[in-house]
């Protein structure tokens, strides 16, 4: 069994933060050119 | 089957430890860049490095990419009878999307690959472990100079490229192909607003520090990685993959920036 290391828990969070910055920059593009 | 899930789940979690590797020597260093003692010279040493010494592989896809677009733009637009907004079409192109992406890449080519390796090779000979011992820290000492010149030269080298792709481009549709020199002109001055510079500039800027701070990482933390033990192989396929992280990171960033500020 891996231990977490605070080197996974950011990169977890990372992944998460370009997903929802995707997600918004997308939204923002739809919203600009509908 | 099972040991290639297990490999599979491994190969996921240490690329996952890297992205987290990675953003965390990017708050170390923002951390440690604000305290003293304040150093300038490595700091012009390495944008001498990333910036001047990549003026001519600039210079050369600039002018290159700049004639390329004034040849196709200009076959393009001729077959509907608009060859007058050459100049418009040439600009916006290179200033909101080829320039700032154009240099990254000619960046991470020529000083992104120089940096990973350099300092990879400082890691495997222990000679970062050797500043760690004389109680300089070597992330502060080696990778936030490169950093802030990365942030500094990109947009520099970036204007540098957008002016002479834009010469390119006059090159081949005035020179050559006879386009009248005012719609060239007066059109690139009428359509390229101040919002399509700032787009530019925000995405070189970002550019700048995201290559270099993935190289550095790449380099930097290459003991912590499977080609860690490889010695200088290992040092040529760190470098390898650093450049190949950084081009496609350029190009999301591109698109994700572009789609936000559009």
């Amino acid at each position: 069994m891996n231990k977490i290391s605070i080197e996974l828990v950011t990169g977890i969070f990372v992944i998460i933060g370009i997903l929802a910055f995707t997600w918004l920059a997308v939204s923002v593009a739809g919203a600009t050119f509908s | 089957m099972i040991k290639t899930i297990n490999n599979l789940g491994t190969t996921t979690i240490e690329a996952i430890e890297q992205i987290g590797r990675t953003f965390n020597l990017l708050l170390i260093i923002a951390w440690k860049i604000v305290q003293p003692p304040y150093r300038i010279f490595p700091i012009i040493k390495q944008v001498y490095f990333i910036g001047a010494r990549s003026m001519t592989v600039i210079l050369i896809s600039g002018a290159t990419i700049g004639m390329v677009l004034g040849l196709q733009f200009y076959n393009t637009l001729e077959r509907f009878g608009s060859v007058g907004v050459l100049g418009s079409a040439v600009a916006l192109s290179i200033i909101r999307e080829l320039g700032p992406v154009m240099t990254a890449l000619m960046v991470v080519g020529r000083a992104g690959s120089a940096i990973c390796a350099e300092l990879g090779i400082m890691r495997i000979s222990e000679q970062i472990d050797a500043l760690e011992c004389m109680a300089i820290a070597p992330d502060k000492y080696l990778v936030a100079p490169k950093l802030v010149a990365g942030i500094l030269s990109v947009p520099l080298l970036n204007f540098v490229f957008n002016v002479v792709a834009i010469g390119g481009g006059y090159f081949v549709g005035v020179i050559l192909f006879g386009v009248a020199e005012g719609s060239y002109v007066n059109g690139m001055i009428d359509s390229v607003l101040w919002s399509d510079v700032r787009l530019g500039l925000v995405k070189s800027l970002i550019f700048g520090l995201l290559i270099m701070l993935i190289c550095c990482a790449k380099g930097f933390y290459m003991h912590l990685g499977k080609y860690g033990s490889q010695g200088a192989e290992g040092v040529s396929r760190v470098t390898t993959d650093a450049v190949v992280i950084s081009s496609v990171s350029v190009l999301f960033c591109d698109f994700l920036i572009g789609a936000l500020m559009s």
